[in-house]
């Protein structure tokens, strides 16, 4: 089958004066139709960039300098900025960390849920905001109509975060990114949130790119994952699979180190070192100063990746 | 035995004023009214959501705020009244790790002049034998010589909280206050600092205070948990016991809500309240959990329950005590989860 | 083994290193060089006049009464037959102990206020910032004009004038930097290790309010200098034959038409002045900016 989205070989980088950062560093992988695929990282690893990428909503110092972004046979690089602008909000939808940044502390709620409608799809706004009622009622936030009516900062997050969402499906994209979209949130309020999202994937038939670094959402969120360290994904597969059965050891080190054992107050394995300089990589493989598995290769030639039967990894262990 | 510290019906509240014309005084309960102790050698982990107010409590506890009402006993000394001479005393014994560590750090000063700075104060050793002190108190905590006339921001957010660590055990205190730890950080570097912290307290003998909102941590570091929601702890036991069989509603939900590492938690079910936590300005009549609380009874909106002991340690502020079994979902995700979970 | 010269070395290693990077930057501010190599320029003819002035600024030559610049006096001389250019020389001297002393009187009044409103708060703060406010809404000449009324005409007369009306900017600053720390995570963990307060307002709040400060002190000299400059202008502050500038403004204006020179010469040493140090001081604001760190 077609894959709704394709990522190949994306690069951004980032041109600072104290040097290149290689946020995004030869990035691909697929998003199929009605699938939940998640790119987990710690700090710097560019999961958010490369989510910003396939938007292009990445601006100086940084540059998407190649690679390909296919979206229902089209590539997303090539086309122009009024193009580009069609596919935002109506195609491709994002919400973010923090909703105060994408909700304009001057408009009503209302307003800005019926925005797209009118942007996109000519409403006017008058039916514009009662869709946006709707729409409000549909992510759950009690009394819709008065809700309508309030600002931005009249809402707690989890009703901003509630907001945003409803504002995000107002006009059904294909495809959601969400970025760390339950981070600043409590737990329990993290629990409905995820719930509803998919409750909407569900109902709206939408795709979704889950940007996170809790593996915990991964785990119950994505049908998919891809774990990125400093620009590279250096594993990807189903879920179950790269939970169960870690390849790369960076992934394992990753697993290995949460604090879920049954045994308390034990030691619990951990990646010696720290994250190298972003400017600065080590050569080979970008992992190997950490890795214990590190073989005279992984310092000289960065790996391929290797295809196991939908389970890929970029590490030399597993090269013939 | 003697716990080292028993805090006895603490409240905290702040009152700011509102308005310009007519001033209004709000009121916000930050604390209201926690009691609990904690043994020698011991980790108490307090978990809640923001604003549930277990931050106040441990800065409260460290006298950094004074506190409204309650006792705070230390070794035996109500250190909510001591003459200023032991309080010093306290200051060097009790210590303090906070969330942020860049923010914990001042931007201005080296990591010596950190380390320094409590050697000077208490009159613990100068030159060359608080370097050696110094020195010997990083190495502990894993950092290198090099990084001794580094500014904070030249270190990476791991090192700094390995720094803030050092500080805090160079005057080899009694009890450290562990707000949040681990949170700023990254999965990988969380699990070294969670290491550190295990490691000092066996060498060191150290009792711990462990505030977090993050229950795999909690559940990890932690002997005994209480667990609290706007200002109050619902529920006291020991980790073990907490996880297996909960018995307020609150802390169901929080087990059950949170997002767990392993796929097959997909398949189990999930226990989702409904609405937030209400303001701590405006606290709601009864039990405080009652507008979320799916078992809720016309009584609970009428009487706050109190604290009762069911035996063995594990206390519960719950009407419904005995009448409800809020645990089976909470419990599967977990006993399945962690008891048979096998890492290669 | 380690020694505890670590402490010595930690000063003199680290200071060095600051004051290069400080140099380093100081090259990508363009502006802010020429303001500073001004402000050195001024700072050299200030400490050499002696050295420069061709002639005592008192000196007087009725013979050469208003002639115009020549080789024998490059600004020409006054009604008196007095040097303009050694007047003008030796007027740097007094434009600079004029901003250098008012500045610090307004900062340390300043400082010291806007820190104890910020760290204790409550009734210190509402009483130093109501004085504060009622200082700042009073228009400074005319405050400073009326000090030097009741106090009596004279150059330091003046000086502490302009101080006793201009540190508000000071205190409000300080203060509102102060608020900002005061809660944050560090000063908290200052006082969990013992801290007494006098030691945490002067080891970890001042040196992080220390940069918005240095910055409003560099910008603060000039307007001194311009005050003063009015006041003497006006006839309270230097007295002849002092050569202040702004007295020889005075002295020089109502032979404008047929004698620019008198007036020209130290007008064209106080605009420059002036522009040296304020864009010394924009170029510091920018550089100590955290979040402009390249």
């Amino acid at each position: 089958m077609e894959p709704l989205l394709s990522v190949e070989n994306l690069r951004t980088y980032f041109y600072l004066s104290r040097g290149v950062v290689k946020a995004v560093d030869g990035v691909s992988f697929n998003i199929m139709r009605d699938e939940v695929f998640s790119l987990v990282g710690e700090t710097g690893c560019g999961k958010s960039v490369t989510a910003l990428s396939i938007l292009r909503l990445i601006g100086p110092p940084g540059k998407i300098v190649s690679g390909k972004v296919m979206f229902e046979g089209r590539n997303l690089l090539e086309l122009n900025e009024a193009d580009m602008r069609k596919i935002r909000g109506k195609e491709i939808a994002m919400i973010f960390q923090n909703p105060m940044t994408s909700l304009n502390p001057i408009l009503t709620v209302g307003f800005q849920i019926g925005e797209p409608l009118m942007a996109h799809f000519g409403e006017d706004k008058k039916s514009a905001i009662s869709k946006a009622i709707k729409l409000i009622r549909r992510v759950k936030i009690p009394d819709p109509d008065i809700r309508a009516r309030y600002y931005p900062h009249q809402f707690s997050g989890g009703m901003r975060q509630r907001a945003l969402i409803a504002m995000m499906i107002s006009c059904r994209p294909k495809l959601l990114i969400a970025d760390e979209p339950t981070t600043a949130l409590d737990v329990t309020i993290q629990a409905q949130i995820l719930d509803l999202l998919m409750e909407l994937k569900k109902d709206y038939k939408t795709s979704m790119l889950m940007i996170t670094h809790d593996f915990g959402v991964v785990a119950e969120m994505s049908d998919r994952v891809g774990v990125m360290y400093l620009g590279n994904i250096v594993e990807m597969g189903e879920v179950e699979e790269v939970f169960e059965n870690p390849l790369h050891p960076y992934t394992k080190g990753l697993i290995a180190c949460l604090p879920l054992k049954p045994e308390r107050k034990k030691k619990l394995e951990h990646i010696p070192g720290v994250l190298p300089s972003p400017i600065n990589p080590p050569r080979g493989c970008k992992f190997h100063p950490r890795c214990k598995y590190a073989m005279d290769i992984c310092r000289e030639k960065p790996p391929e990746t290797i295809d196991l039967g939908g389970h890929i990894v970029a590490c030399h262990m597993y090269s013939r | 035995m003697n716990p080292l510290l028993e805090v006895v019906n603490l409240k905290k509240y702040f009152v700011h004023s509102r308005g310009i014309l007519f001033r209004k005084k709000i009121v916000v309960k930050a604390v209201d009214g926690v009691s609990f102790s904690i043994n020698r050698g011991e980790t108490f982990g307090l978990v809640g959501e923001s604003g549930s107010g277990k931050t106040t409590v441990g800065l409260t506890i460290l006298m950094l705020y004074k506190p409204t009402s309650g006792k705070v006993f230390f070794d035996g000394m109500d250190i909510t009244e001591i003459p200023r001479r032991k309080m010093k005393e306290f200051r060097r014994r009790v210590s303090v790790v906070f969330q942020d560590p860049y923010s914990s750090l001042n931007p201005r000063m080296t990591v010596r002049q950190h380390l320094l700075r409590p050697l000077k104060i208490h009159k613990i050793a100068s030159g060359e034998k608080a370097d050696e002190l110094i020195i010997e108190t990083l190495r502990k905590v894993g950092l290198g010589v090099e990084h001794v006339h580094r500014y904070p921001h030249q270190l990476s957010g791991g090192q700094q909280q390995r720094v803030a660590i050092a500080r805090a055990i160079i005057l080899r205190p009694d009890l450290i206050i562990l707000d949040e730890p681990t949170s700023s950080l990254d999965v990988s570097v969380r699990a070294q600092i969670l290491n550190l912290l295990l490691d000092l307290q066996k060498d060191m003998g150290l009792t711990y205070l462990f505030i977090s909102h993050d229950l795999l941590t909690i559940r990890h570091m932690s002997d005994k948990i209480g667990v609290m929601y706007l200002g109050k702890i619902v529920e006291i036991a020991e980790t073990d016991e907490l996880f297996k069989n909960m018995k307020h509603p609150y802390t169901a939900t929080l087990l059950s809500a949170a997002p767990i590492p392993d796929p097959r938690r997909k398949s189990l079910k999930k226990m989702i309240i409904r609405g937030e936590p209400s303001s701590p300005i405006n606290i709601p009549k009864g039990c405080r959990f009652h507008p979320r609380c799916p078992y809720a009874i016309e009584k609970c909106s009428r009487k706050e329950p109190s604290l009762v002991d069911i035996g063995g340690g594990h206390v519960v502020a719950c009407h419904r005590i005995g009448e409800i079994d809020v645990s089976s979902e909470a419990r599967a995700v977990w006993s399945i989860l962690i008891g048979s979970r096998q890492v290669k | 083994m380690y020694k505890s010269k670590i402490g010595i070395m930690d000063n003199v290693l680290l200071n060095a290193r600051r004051i290069i990077e400080g140099l380093r930057m100081m090259f990508y501010y363009k502006m802010a060089l020429i303001g500073f190599f001004i402000v050195c320029a001024v700072t050299i003819i200030a400490i050499a006049a002696p050295l420069i002035a061709l002639r005592r600024y008192d000196e007087t030559n009725v013979a050469d009464r208003l002639k115009p610049p020549s080789s024998e006096y490059p600004f020409g001389t006054d009604d008196l037959g007095r040097c303009i250019f050694s007047r003008v020389i030796y007027g740097s001297r007094i434009a600079l102990m004029v901003g250098l002393i008012v500045m610090l009187i307004e900062a340390s009044i300043g400082v010291v206020l806007g820190l104890i409103a910020g760290y204790y708060g409550g009734i210190a703060d509402k009483v130093i910032s109501a004085i504060t406010d009622i200082i700042w809404a009073l228009p400074p000449l005319v405050l400073a004009l009326g000090i030097v009324i009741i106090i009596g005409p004279g150059l330091l007369n003046v000086v502490a004038a302009i101080a006793i009306v201009s540190w508000p900017p000071f205190t409000r600053i300080t203060r509102a930097k102060v608020q900002s720390l005061v809660n944050r995570e560090f000063i908290l963990a200052a006082r969990a290790i013992g801290e007494n307060n006098f030691n945490i307002i002067v080891r970890y709040i001042l040196p992080n309010v220390l940069s918005p400060i240095i910055v409003l002190a560099t910008l603060t000299i000039p307007s001194a200098i311009l005050s003063t400059t009015a006041l003497s202008f006006l006839g309270f502050g230097a007295q002849p034959p002092t050569p202040d500038w702004g007295a020889m403004l005075a002295e020089g204006r109502d032979k404008m038409i047929y004698a620019p020179w008198i007036t020209t010469f130290p007008g064209i040493f106080i605009v420059i002045t002036a522009l040296g140090f304020n864009l010394l001081g924009d170029g510091l604001r920018d550089m100590l900016d955290p979040k402009l760190k390249i």
